[in-house]
């Protein structure tokens, strides 16, 4: 019986093999069919990223220069990615955006992509590929004003602890690295903790306690992206007074944010890590596939291209960014991309 | 034991229809019909070297699970193994043929080792295999990061080329890799060692009455399962060009959902491993399916447990049927 069963499959196997015909020809030109290979869909940042993605697609489309918007969702898997990015290839589509799940394991399958006409775009992950257009943020650029505000707010001296997001992550290790750097210019600041914090408020909110458990003098709190309230429930569940802290821009922080600046005039000052940043991605795909060309100083290393933050929160505008977001769900995020203006400045 | 039976008996609907893989055929056809109808180039050469390339290292891990599951057992294992050869063959290949060959060769070996090692604790010792391979497989995750805790090292693009570039006109090297994959899996499944592979997988004490070696026939099928573990690892390294402690992860529960839509039971024993086979193709075309039914990747998980139990339920009908004609 189961060599019946062999038998089957293999003649099932020879057959779809014989049943072979030709490739199939592209089309060139507008409307362009637009594809989004995204890893993980668990996390509300990607839910916005998306969101973002279907509102400026249909300003384009507006416009007539797309027609269709194709998005898969691969989870952490490379291999699910792969297969989908293979899918996504074979339904013709003329630009690839790829939120990659690994920094080297697609290359292969962006080849094929390649090889096959499309332009393919990979955007919020840094790529090991010198062939593929790269385009994520600089966290140097994302970190470095956050501690500047931090060091002056202190006037340049005190005691401080830094709550870090996910150790071994890349965009991490970059912003660990600026943070050093800013710090070392104040020799009166006293670094006295660092902990990760995972960018989640329940575990920056663990490890603070524990650190305000050590220490008993605490001037201020370096931390960034996601983790500002949890360190503040920390200070208030030790009954301490809250010191310099340095925001973030997520919807649950910018309502502790106002009320508190309300109430016992709180001030700090949070960079947007926008979501929407994917349609700057969109936005250069689709000016090089109409024959656009980048300008030469926008490229790093030949094939990156480094996104600037375009949005920063502080007491001047959190009242009208707090109207903007009051009546959202707490897990989202104050969102902004490039305008067409700001796309338009990276081509000649 | 199964005894061989002519050919008019093994044809009839009722034997059929309580074939354990009998669900699984049926589901893969659908899938195949349903892919068709929405994927218009789905017959297209193009089309299916692309599935084929997307499903060998599935097709491949799921054969490894099902010969364990066959013997008894389950091997949790078989993604961080896959994750160590990766790094193992990234770590070690350059430029010359000669360098590919000989990775390739180390790969299989350690491979051939790591089941070694799981297949000895197993028979020696007796422990659960779940336990067991569940704890290696903390520990061969635990080489792999130690060895390459970023993904890295280096696959010549020509590996990953030679992989996919045609050999003869419409004849990639993928497909022969799985045509002799099958091959082997064809003439093992000839030998003595087959039967005693089943009879150890149905009932232990039993093999053992018989005068079966249960000790060399677990280690046995453990040994042979590495090899397919090995073959599907250089499929993900080909694919991905790179060596990931983590690009293998996926294999494990992938391949045991394959092996038990493929109507394997974990009781050992029972089912044929045409069954994985057919599992993995299901679970590879389903993602198709969502995704030219334009049905949000969302659901693809989803899916796939309902497809489980389904077959679960198609399984335990010809059971159902027993019992109601003995009664």
């Amino acid at each position: 019986m189961k060599r019946w069963f062999l038998r089957i499959l293999l003649v099932t196997l020879m057959l779809v093999l014989a049943l072979s015909f030709t490739a199939f020809a592209k089309k060139g030109g507008p409307p362009y069919t637009v594809g989004l290979s995204n890893g993980p869909f668990t996390h509300s940042w990607r839910v916005q990223m998306i969101e973002s993605l279907h509102q400026e697609f249909e300003f384009y489309k507006k416009q007539g220069l797309v027609d269709r918007l194709i998005i898969q969702n691969a989870g952490p898997d490379v291999g699910t990615q792969i297969a989908q990015i293979r899918n996504l290839i074979a339904s013709g589509v003329d630009l690839l955006l790829i939120n990659p799940n690994s920094s080297t394991a697609l290359n292969p399958v962006i080849e094929e992509a390649q090889e096959a006409g499309i332009l393919v775009v990979v955007y919020d992950m840094p790529i090991d590929n010198p062939k593929v257009l790269d385009i994520y943020m600089n966290q140097d650029w994302w970190m470095t004003p956050l501690a500047e505000w931090f060091c002056k707010q202190l006037n340049y001296k005190g005691n401080i602890v830094y709550i870090s997001g996910i150790a071994d992550q890349p965009g991490n290790i970059q912003r660990d690295q600026a943070a050093e750097k800013v710090l070392a210019k104040y020799p009166n600041i006293k670094l006295l903790a660092k902990a990760n914090g995972n960018w989640d408020q329940a575990a920056a909110q663990q490890v603070m306690s524990d650190l305000l458990a050590s220490f008993p003098k605490i001037d201020g709190v370096l931390t960034q992206d996601g983790m500002t309230l949890g360190i503040i429930r920390a200070f208030e569940a030790a009954g301490r007074k809250v010191p310099v802290v340095t925001g973030e821009t997520q919807v649950a922080f910018i309502k502790k944010w106002k009320e508190m600046k309300d109430k016992q005039g709180f001030s700090t000052f949070g960079i947007v890590n926008p979501p929407g940043y994917v349609n700057i991605a969109l936005g250069v795909g689709l000016r090089l596939l109409q024959g656009k060309k980048l300008k030469p100083e926008v490229l790093v290393n030949g094939h990156v291209i480094y996104t600037r933050p375009n949005l920063i929160v502080d007491n001047k505008n959190i009242d009208q960014i707090y109207k903007q977001y009051k009546d959202w769900a707490d897990s989202y995020y104050v969102n902004s991309w490039y305008s067409q203006k700001e796309l338009d400045e990276l081509f000649q | 034991m199964r005894t061989r039976s002519s050919l008019k008996n093994t044809l009839t609907l009722r034997n059929i229809l309580q074939n354990p893989s009998f669900p699984s055929f049926l589901i893969l056809i659908v899938i195949v019909i349903l892919n068709a109808s929405l994927q218009f180039n789905f017959f297209t050469y193009r089309a299916i070297k692309s599935n084929l390339l997307t499903f060998s290292p599935l097709i491949l891990a799921s054969i490894a699970q099902g010969l364990v599951i066959l013997g008894g057992c389950v091997d949790l294992s078989v993604g961080a193994s896959i994750s160590l050869l990766t790094v193992l063959m990234a770590s070690m290949m350059g430029d010359s043929p000669g360098s590919i060959f000989f990775t390739v060769l180390c790969a299989i070996g350690l491979s051939l080792l790591i089941s070694f090692i799981n297949g000895f604790i197993i028979s020696y010792f007796g422990p659960p295999p779940l336990l067991t391979t569940y704890a290696t497989s903390v520990l061969w995750f635990g080489i792999a990061l130690y060895f390459m805790p970023t993904p890295g090292g280096y696959i010549p693009s020509s590996f990953g080329k030679i992989y996919r570039t045609d050999l003869l006109p419409q004849f990639p090297a993928a497909f022969l890799f799985l045509i002799g994959a099958f091959a082997f899996l064809f003439i093992i499944s000839r030998l003595r060692f087959y039967k005693h592979l089943y009879a150890v997988g149905g009932n232990e004490d039993a093999a053992y009455a018989n005068g079966v070696n249960v000790f060399w026939t677990k280690i046995k099928v453990f040994l042979l399962s590495g090899i397919f573990v090995a073959l599907a690892a250089i499929c993900v390294v080909a694919q991905t060009a790179t060596g990931d402690a983590r690009s293998g992860l996926g294999y494990t529960l992938n391949s045991v959902a394959a092996a038990i839509i493929g109507g394997l039971s974990f009781s050992g024993g029972k089912g044929s491993i045409a069954g994985p086979i057919m599992g993995a193709l299901i679970l590879g075309l389903l993602i198709n399916v969502l995704y030219f039914a334009n049905i949000t990747s969302f659901y693809q998980e989803f899916m796939k447990g309902i497809i489980i139990i389904f077959s679960l339920a198609v399984a335990a009908i010809p059971k159902y049927i027993r019992a109601r004609s003995a009664a």
